[in-house]
């Protein structure tokens, strides 16, 4: 007999201190759009410093959830912390503040249309200055130094610099983003992204749409920079090959809620019926054998209560 | 039963024009909340000169050509009608006199409106549209720029800017093909049609114009950058927008100039309402 659902509970630990273990908490998160119940209570750790992946069928709400992790969307209920502050009630001129931690790789880039590749990857440090300038109050007059903006010829030399940390061409810099690949302009999306040293970097589905080449070298483009720049990454993905390649750890989005979040071995090993045919289906992971009395069912999704099914 | 069924009646009835009336109200509700935003965050720096001069050149410099050919047909039309109507009251040396006014208080602000929002309307809605389909203004909030402060406080503010300036080229140029037409071609006395022209029209006239023209500029620019903004559906989605923020534009413009015109009119008491 299958057992009843079981979602993935957080550790019992005050999600308001902030953690060494983990950069982001979401504890309780619900979200509705019209009659549909998208998220219904998502709790969620994000390991600081490691790649996490969220993965989830189609039209499930992973990108709702990274839209939440950055405010673009607020919850109906519960909260978000980033380095134990809680980010749902901030106003959108504090919330900037929280979003200097974050990058973001969007699923098309979604790089301006109007600006050529150079002007692409530098808009962040011609809006904002100097990542690096020091903006600590001098103890004697309590000023804030002024921020550091950069000059063309910097900003054109760190353009070059980042085209090359990430194996694109310079003669690309003049171009503009229709002129590109797929592949190539996710990566100046990724260059763009990484020109304010963020803290978090956010992808949604960053092999979507690629050949299986291009797929491997975005893979390792995301283990590179996680790893030399220690930032902690957050996928969206359905891809399990990618999933289980490079993610440290996986959290699984079903039914409005996380049901399993472990590292991949654990993963494999899940009792969940639905994440076992999930995983199982894409045949590039095998699934621990689990006895069919020890499964458990999930429910599927349903609408808002009160709502005309 | 025959409560229900009154009930569904009346609904049929009255539900179509109530539920218009209502999008309307939610509407004019929307454009007020998203000005007094764009008045927040305009006050608030950083303040971007760069991208609000290339809203000015492309709503004012580059609406130029197509707003000066505009004006001089219209003056030249207006004189032309109106010469040939004045002719039978032997009033033709009028001419410059009245379309002056016309130009000033009416044709001026209100065609220029039109021409800057069939083209800059439409291009900024389309922008947008496209920017929101493509997740480019998720990609600024996510860079913690405001998406309101970059795309649309400078389009507001230039659309401000600059229709009133078009709006006193529209003056001069169609003046200009006034005085062609009804001089050239009416035969109307030159002298006689600038004397008539600078005694009937004053200051206050061309103040009228302006502030209409202030206002217009600013409104139009909301609704088209407005509809871009919150643009959904994919490239259908863009077109409606588009579409939606031109022809809101324009009716918009029209229904304001009647209300402005009557309060102008009755707080200055001119003659004219006579």
């Amino acid at each position: 007999m299958l057992q009843t659902r079981l979602e993935w509970q957080p550790p019992d630990e005050d999600a308001t201190v902030p953690s060494e273990e983990w950069h982001i908490r979401v504890r309780g998160v619900q979200k509705t759009f019209g009659v549909h119940h998208v998220l219904r209570g998502v709790n969620l750790d994000i390991a600081r410093g490691k790649i996490n992946v969220i993965i989830g069928g189609s039209g499930q709400g992973k990108s709702v959830i990274m839209k939440h992790l950055m405010g673009l969307l607020k919850p109906d209920k519960g909260q978000i912390l980033v380095d134990g502050e809680d980010i749902v009630p901030l106003s959108d001129y504090n919330l900037n503040r929280v979003r200097r931690k974050f990058g973001m790789l969007f699923q098309y880039a979604a790089l301006f249309d109007s600006l050529n590749i150079e002007e692409n990857i530098v808009f962040p440090l011609v809006e904002h200055g100097d990542p690096d300038s020091d903006q600590t109050p001098d103890p004697k007059t309590g000023k804030v130094p002024k921020k550091r903006f950069f000059s063309r010829a910097e900003l054109h030399k760190i353009a070059v610099t980042q085209l090359d940390k990430l194996a694109l061409p310079q003669v690309l810099l003049q171009k503009f983003p229709a002129e590109l690949s797929g592949g190539q302009r996710k990566r100046v999306g990724l260059a763009r992204a990484l020109v304010m040293k963020p803290k978090i970097l956010l992808y949604d589905e960053p092999t979507t749409g690629l050949d299986p080449v291009s797929t491997k070298n975005v893979d390792d483009m995301i283990r590179d920079v996680s790893r030399e720049h220690g930032v902690t990454s957050v996928i969206i993905s359905h891809d399990m090959a990618s999933t289980f390649r490079i993610g440290d750890r996986i959290s699984s989005l079903y039914s409005g809620r996380i049901i399993e979040s472990a590292s991949p071995q654990q993963i494999q090993q899940t009792r969940h019926r639905w994440l076992r045919e999930f995983i199982g289906t894409s045949g590039v992971v095998p699934m621990a054998p689990v006895p069919e009395d020890q499964l458990i069912a999930d429910d599927p999704p349903d609408v808002a209560p009160g709502a005309k099914r | 039963m025959w409560l229900e069924r009154v009930a569904s009646w009346a609904d049929r009835l009255w539900g179509p024009p109530l539920r218009a009336l209502q999008g309307l109200v939610e509407q004019l509700g929307a454009h007020l909340l998203l000005l007094w935003s764009v008045f927040r965050w305009a006050i608030r720096p950083p303040y971007r000169l760069a991208v609000l001069l290339e809203a000015m050149v492309f709503i004012g410099f580059e609406s130029l050509p197509i707003v000066l050919l505009i004006s001089l047909f219209v003056g030249a039309v207006f004189a032309l009608q109106l010469s040939s109507a004045l002719r039978t009251f032997r009033a033709e040396a009028f001419t410059g006199a009245t379309v002056g006014l016309a130009l000033t208080r009416e044709l001026a602000p209100v065609f220029t409106s039109i021409v800057v929002s069939a083209r800059a309307g439409a291009g900024m809605a389309t922008e947008l549209g496209s920017m929101r389909i493509t997740e480019q203004i998720d990609a600024l909030a996510t860079m913690a720029i405001n998406p309101l402060q970059y795309l649309i406080v400078p389009r507001v503010v230039a659309g401000t800017l600059m229709v009133p300036m078009l709006t006193m080229l529209f003056n001069c140029v169609g003046m200009l093909g006034a005085y062609i037409v009804s001089v050239g071609v009416q035969n109307v006395d030159k002298g006689v049609f600038l004397a008539n022209a600078r005694w009937l029209l004053d200051p206050n006239d061309i103040t009228q114009g302006m502030v209409k023209a202030v206002v217009f500029g600013c409104v139009l620019t909301l609704i088209a950058c407005n509809q871009g903004y919150n643009a959904s559906g994919g490239a259908k989605g863009v077109g409606v927008a588009t579409t939606r923020a031109v022809v809101g534009s324009f009716v918009t413009v029209l229904i304001l100039d009647y209300f402005m015109t009557d309060m102008w009119l009755t707080f200055f008491n001119r003659a004219a309402r006579g």
